[in-house]
């Protein structure tokens, strides 16, 4: 796709609405308009379409349908467009009846002014390339400016606009107070706020910035933020929610924001780290970001099901968090309203649809050796386990030639089992174990003029389903017809021999299960293996005759039968079916193998000593890639046509190629000009700093997202990330070095009507501390916080019954001693009851990506920081410091110190007496001990401790 | 929460946003929620556009249903041991089933194709003057028999327990959107001055698979979230004081915490400080009003008898009494959870003594409830919802006994109270229980219906979120009027 004219591009980021005379924008004012009331009919989506007609695109407009264009230039007031918006007319109104209300009269006129306008069109700004500006960036100089930086002056500009300036600075002790719980979610210490409110200089300010960047606690702060992103938790979700060790991952984040890692590598890694040439055991573990999908264990829950599910949320995932748009709408249909078609949503899929994992077991996984012994176990397990794995296939071949695998394309049990077919051409049997099943497997075959039919049983997941790993094949049913033909026309192959490697005889006169009694009821109960139930077995059955070689433009099919009605779960649990035209060249040579067997066991005893240290879940990629079909209307049990990987053309603009792979794709995400990515980015991390986006949609820039409060500094900003190489740190560092950052969170009546939610940027918002920096505030303040880093997930105290409510009960003994005062982003995540606290003060459930949190207001916060065990215990820790760091203070002595612990600042003296008069009822009523652990309780409780200023 | 900074639609859309936030999150309306509606007639907004000046753009005709209660029976019971003799299937015993019927069909765990016929082994009677058949395992609820509305042709989309009850709760299969208990008390606010406005109880051996989501809010604000009150200890987590700590202690410690948020506010004028002293306050009534409601000691043998209450550990009477005294005070949604009705034919999982057990500990009680909201006068006004997320097969699954799969195909719930016919049934089933030939009616449709007796049209109660307007029934749903009142 060519790029877009830059003119075009450019309209897109003009001015804020229409000024004066100016004719309305397509844009700002006619495409929301249109979007609102038009697109569901009128928009990109094909199949909804009314009447052919578009008026999302510049032909639409003008007419490329049957009836008579939208849009007369000519003769504005004439324009189809405005009639039918605006008539009375019952049959000609639009939108229809139940279609949604009409068009108001503003509406309307906007749309008769844009037409009289001319009608200009532009493409929507944030598919666009980034714009360079023509503007002055630097602060004015201008006397009364307070601009420090560059972000300063393109908001003091807004501001000027709506009759604003900047707020004064912050105190400082507020200030140094937010820029640490922004940075690092953390408090300040006492001493380091006094320091700061002795020296609040430039340069005092800017070191404390470059302190807080530099430390490992700002990683951990923002890996929380990237956690919730990546739906991060430590169990696999849905209803038996059991427990997955994906924690290494989790400290990959931290090392890795704490490396300032470019943001374009941090992608890449964690989409496609398995794909990059010579991956390092840290970029192969990074891609645990797409393994942080949930894993339904349920009884019936179908394999193929879940892999699909945790695929169509990588697609999902992908999207709201690097494009910033819902994709997800395209899975049962073109989106009404992006530019991302129904097919497009399979191209995406593509990318993600050849990964080996998705089934109930939670595999692949790595190995993350914690140090060098631990990595060279690692190595040679691994290279142990290559050398096995190729040992066994090479054996195999050789037992085997001849031999043409089958894939049947239907494969079905009786009775529940899914047949699941493998990389390998064999069929691991999945789900519900029954007590009998038939499998029924048809498709057509790899040779023509096929004379004998082979089935291997495999000992990986099975040979047999019964306890003792035995199965029962009692009859194999052959049949044949032509592509095409109906059910009642499959006609019957019949069998001429049958012989296996190995036949379970009996020696004092029960039951024998040879071959031969498949054929021959009289002979035996049907083909079983016992004792030898730890190795490959097969069986080879040669028809009477042939089967037909049929003229070019016909196609035989076969359909076997594999009847297995012993009882007792005496079913396949891994098979593989091949066929051969040659059936005597195979006839003196063993089906199986001693070195077959022999490398069988070498490969299961390699795979059973795997060393015992940390694992996490990874991504891998087949050596073949599985086809995409696109979902009719989403439902996966509606396959329709080949789609091949490709992205949105929309979203393509800047790029002439279509990545061919995940790895490509990922790197075509992060390519510099991919300007929609990088916009989202610096977004979102605006959004973390400020409380909200520039766009305030932050995951969706789509036609119905928001427009940029502040469109001229989001490309502006955006650029100098690109350039900076996309370093996190350096784009932090530029939004909190700023005036508009470090404004105080005034409250006045031109602000409160002028900018009531801080959007433009005239003061600073107090923000409810997330539950994981409250909690980290009140370790720091109680002076019990444990610093260490990394590591397996801990247990802090919560209260009894939070496991009432779950399908399985988990256990939850509070870890002892520091770990459990380790930070909250340490804390044991189960899905199903992830830890109230957290979870009270707004943090997300772990099943979607979560771009941003809410703050919603709830009394259950009160009774949760007022009642909370955990809160209690760090209460008591408080009054155990004040004890220890303030033995002969007086009480009012003692209340002081802890009320500037907890909030860096002095008390006013009604506040001291409030709280000493507290102190004093409350050593009354109960105790002295009692009354300190109360006062404690109270100041944690208290807004100004619980709001970042 | 809703986004002060998404792109709104015009103007008055703007202020409305602004003022439902402002309401939605002041904590004075925390859990006695002011609905939508009362915001929009505050603003003014509704009076252009809507017929009915003064209503939300959702409100279009007085509601029926003021409150409800849904008895969900998780797990899914057998329609065919409980409310649907079949005389074919009886007959049909042992057969196979004709392809015709399979084709195409999804099961968790047989395979249509190849498996029998069951006929129930349970005796059935007819019961009222309607004349519904209920097996001999549910002798209460038969003898109400002519206050119950059955919906035999419900049909589901989803076959395993987990998405299949998101979908029941949700209208979606997947995680992430709001839930019917959620969706109503955004519409319609909630009454309830100091408790919840919507209620989650539970009993049986372990909680719903799905969990949390199935009373989520999605996007919705956080407020209008399920609270899951615990059969045992403290009915919300954090409820009671800390341990030691008298209440006078307590007392004084919200008392010192609100006085010096109010200092906070005087000196800042910033809202935060004012919100959160309204929020401590409901949440120090909560502490006296959540036990007191969980309390049944002033509940007269009587009423006990009536249940089948034997004590006051945790079990399914207890909460339909529970869920009385929660719409007694004002609680909109009232989801009661009863789990183990997943009787495939395992060993503990059956259609013998597990089906026994679960009719026995839910029949009383689910008959009583109805009698006493009625004796009451709150069965003008309330709706009680019986069933699961969905039915099981016709066809028999061989485990260790032969047990019933999945079946999404036709399933039974009944409704009994407010805006629907009373001794009437719904819907129809082929002569062997398969799928219907008559009323047949999705997840979307209930919903739809349901939203309509609760005087809202579900086409209109609409959230956007990521630029979409979603409903509880997405793009589908009609409203069913053949079994309203």
């Amino acid at each position: 796709m060519a790029p877009l004219p830059a003119m075009i591009a450019l309209a897109a980021l003009a001015s804020v609405g229409p000024g004066g005379d100016d004719p309305p924008s397509w844009t700002e004012d006619v495409r929301p308009i249109l979007s609102e009331h038009c697109f569901s009919c009128h928009g990109p989506d094909p199949n909804s379409r009314a009447m052919e007609l578009r008026l999302d695109t510049l032909e639409g407009l003008h007419g490329k349908g049957e009836g008579p264009a939208p849009i007369d230039l000519k003769s504005p007031g004439d324009s189809e467009l405005l009639y039918r918006v605006s008539t009375d007319e019952k049959f000609d109104r639009m939108p229809p009846p139940g279609a949604g209300p009409g068009l108001t009269s503003d509406e309307v006129e906007t749309l008769r002014k844009w037409i009289e306008g001319g009608a200009k069109w532009e493409a929507h700004w944030a598919y666009a390339p980034l714009k360079p500006l023509s503007a002055p960036v630097a602060p004015s100089g201008a006397p009364s400016s307070r601009a420090r930086t560059e972000i300063d002056a393109f908001v003091e500009r807004r501001l000027a606009a709506e009759g604003l300036t900047f707020a004064p600075d912050a105190h400082p002790v507020d200030m140094i107070r937010r820029v640490y719980l922004d940075l690092i979610g953390l408090p300040p210490s006492l001493e380091v706020a006094e320091a700061f409110a002795q020296d609040p200089s430039e340069a005092a300010y800017a070191a404390a910035v470059d302190r807080l960047l530099g430390s490992t606690a700002f990683a951990e702060h923002w890996a929380r933020h990237w956690l919730d992103i990546a739906r991060y938790a430590d169990s696999h979700g849905y209803t038996i929610d059991g427990g997955r060790s994906v924690w290494p991952w989790r400290d990959w984040v931290v090392r890795s924001i704490d490396q300032d890692q470019p943001f374009d590598q941090f992608t890449v890694e964690q989409l496609a780290g398995d794909l990059i040439p010579g991956a390092t055991r840290d970029q192969r573990l990074a891609t645990g970001f797409h393994r942080n999908t949930q894993i339904n264990q349920e009884g019936g829950a179908k394999d193929e099901e879940n892999r699909i599910n945790a695929v169509i949320d990588r697609v999902n995932t992908t999207g709201s968090v690097w494009l910033g748009t819902t994709v997800g709408c395209a899975q049962c249909h073109t989106h009404k309203f992006d530019p991302v078609t129904h097919t497009e949503y399979f191209g995406l899929y593509a990318y993600f649809n050849s990964t080996r994992d998705g089934g109930v077991s939670g595999a692949p996984s790595m190995l993350v050796p914690r140090n060098a012994n631990e990595e060279e176990k690692a190595q040679q397990w691994e290279s142990a386990m290559a050398k096995a794995r190729a040992d066994y296939l090479a054996a195999w071949n050789r037992s085997s030639e001849t031999w043409e695998t089958w894939q049947p394309s239907i494969a079905t049990g009786s009775n529940g089992p899914e047949l699941r077919p493998e990389e390998d051409g064999s069929f691991r049997v999945l789900g519900q174990s029954p007590v009998y099943s038939t499998y029924v497997l048809e498709g057509t075959l790899p040779v023509e003029g096929a004379a004998a039919l082979r089935i291997e049983a495999l000992p990986e997941g099975g040979p047999g389903r019964a306890r003792n790993r035995n199965f029962v094949l009692q009859d194999i049913r052959v049949w044949k017809r032509k592509v095409g033909q109906g059910e009642g026309d499959w006609e019957k192959v019949p069998l001429a021999s049958a012989h296996a490697n190995h036949e379970q005889m009996s020696a004092e006169g029960g039951t024998s299960y040879p071959a031969a009694s498949v054929l021959n009821k009289k002979l035996g109960g049907g083909w079983a293996i016992n004792p030898r139930t730890g190795e490959p077995h097969a069986i080879e059955l040669e028809f009477a005759e042939p089967l037909p070689v049929l003229p070019a433009d016909t196609e035989l099919e076969m359909r076997v039968e594999l009847v297995q009605e012993y009882g007792g779960n005496h079913t396949l649990g891994a098979f593989r079916a091949q066929v051969t035209a040659a059936p005597e060249s195979s006839r003196q040579r063993a089906q199986v193998t001693e070195d077959w067997r022999t490398a069988w066991g070498t490969w299961k005893e390699t795979r059973s000593a795997r060393p015992g240290m940390p694992s996490s879940l990874v991504l891998e990629e087949r050596e073949e890639a599985r086809r995409t079909r696109r979902f009719e209307r989403g439902s996966f049990l509606d396959q329709r046509e080949d789609v091949a990987p490709g992205v949105p053309a929309a979203m393509n603009r800047f790029s002439d190629k279509t990545p061919k792979d995940r790895l490509e794709f990922a790197r075509w995400l992060v390519d510099p000009s991919n300007a929609l990515v990088h916009r989202v980015t610096i977004n979102r991390w605006w959004q973390q700093i400020f409380g909200a986006g520039l766009v305030a949609t932050e995951n969706d820039f789509g036609l119905r997202g928001g427009r940029p409060s502040h469109p001229e500094l989001l490309e502006w900003m955006t650029q100098a990330y690109v350039d900076s190489g996309f370093s996190r740190k350096a784009a932090l560092r530029r939004m909190v070095m700023s005036t508009a950052y470090r404004q105080a969170a005034a409250v006045d009546p031109l602000r409160s009507e002028r900018d009531p939610t801080g959007s433009l940027l005239s003061r600073a918002m107090r923000r409810r501390l997330p539950g994981e920096a409250l909690r980290d505030s009140m370790l720091a303040v109680s002076g019990v916080l444990d610093r260490t880093v990394g590591g397996p997930p801990v247990q802090p105290p919560q209260p009894d019954g939070v496991f009432a409510f779950t399908q399985s009960k988990k256990s939850w003994i509070p870890t002892e001693g520091p770990g459990r005062f380790r930070r909250s982003l340490y804390t044991r995540i189960w899905r199903s009851s992830p830890y109230p606290f957290y979870g009270t003060f707004d943090a997300p459930s772990a099943g979607v990506a979560c771009t941003r949190r809410l703050t919603s207001k709830t009394p259950l916060q009160a009774l949760a920081l007022i009642n909370d065990p955990m809160v209690m215990e760090l209460c008591e820790a408080l009054a155990d410091r004040l004890e220890k760091e303030r033995p002969g203070s007086t009480p009012a002595g003692k209340i002081r110190a802890a009320w500037r612990w907890t909030l860096l600042r002095e008390p006013y003296t009604e506040e001291l007496e409030l709280l000493l008069a507290h102190f004093e009822r409350t050593k009354a009523e109960q105790d002295e001990r009692t009354a300190w652990v109360s006062l404690a309780r109270v100041l944690f409780n208290l807004g100004e401790f619980t709001h970042r200023p | 929460m809703i986004d002060p900074q998404a792109p709104l639609p015009s103007e008055a859309m703007d202020s409305l946003r602004i003022a439902r936030r402002q309401v939605l999150t002041s904590a004075a309306s925390g859990l006695g929620l002011l609905a939508l509606g009362d915001i929009l007639r505050d603003t003014g907004y509704a009076a252009p556009t809507c017929p009915q000046a003064g209503k939300a753009p959702h409100l279009t005709h007085p509601a029926k249903v003021k409150r409800v209660i849904w008895l969900f029976m998780a797990g899914a019971p057998s329609q065919f041991e409980l409310f649907e003799p079949k005389e074919a299937l009886q007959r049909l015993d042992g057969q196979p089933l004709p392809p015709s019927f399979v084709e195409g069909k999804r099961f968790a765990f047989i395979d249509g194709a190849r498996a029998k016929l069951l006929g129930t082994k349970r005796k059935f009677q007819q019961h009222g003057e309607s004349g519904a058949p209920f097996s001999e395992l549910l002798p209460y609820t038969a003898k109400i028999a002519d206050k119950l509305c059955f919906l035999r042709g419900v049909q589901g989309k989803e076959i395993n327990h987990g998405p299949a009850k998101l979908f029941m709760n949700t209208g979606h299969g997947q995680f992430g959107r709001p839930s019917f208990g959620s969706w109503s008390v955004y519409g319609l606010g909630s009454e309830a001055k100091d408790l919840p406005g919507f209620v989650v109880l539970q009993s049986g051996s372990r909680g719903p698979r799905g969990g949390a989501p199935l009373w989520g809010n999605g996007f919705l604000p956080s407020q209008v979230a399920g609270t899951p009150f615990r059969g045992s200890g403290d009915p919300v987590l954090d409820l009671k004081s800390p341990k030691g700590v008298t209440d006078a202690t307590q007392k004084d410690a919200f008392d010192t915490i609100a006085d010096l948020d109010r200092l906070a506010a005087q000196r800042t004028g910033d809202s935060v400080f004012q919100d959160r002293i309204a929020a401590y306050e409901l949440a120090h009534r909560m502490q006296t009003s959540t036990p007191e409601l969980v309390d049944l000691s002033t509940e007269p043998q009587s009423i006990r008898d009536l249940y089948g209450l034997k004590d006051d550990s945790p079990s399914f009477a207890r909460n339909c009494i529970l869920a009385r005294r929660l719409v007694e005070s004002g609680s909109r949604f009232v989801q009661l959870y009863h789990a183990d009705w997943d009787h495939h034919g395992d060993g503990n999982n059956n259609l013998g003594k597990p089906l026994e057990a679960r009719a026995r500990e839910t029949d009383q009680a689910s008959a009583a409830l109805v009698q006493d909201l009625e004796s009451r006068g709150l069965l003008e006004d309330t709706l009680v919802i019986w069933g699961g997320e969905f039915g099981r097969t016709p066809l028999g699954e061989v485990r260790a006994f032969t047990g019933r799969d999945h079946h999404i195909d036709a399933f039974t719930l009944w409704l009994a109270g407010a805006g629907v016919k009373a001794g009437h049934s719904y819907g129809e089933t082929d002569e062997i229980g398969f799928a219907p030939v008559d009323g047949a009616m999705d997840i979307h449709d209930l919903h739809a219906t349901l939203m309509h007796l609760m005087g809202i049209d579900h086409e209109k109660l609409t959230f956007r979120f990521q630029g979409r307007d979603f409903r509880l029934t997405d793009v589908h749903g009609k409203v069913h009027k053949g079994f309203l009142s």
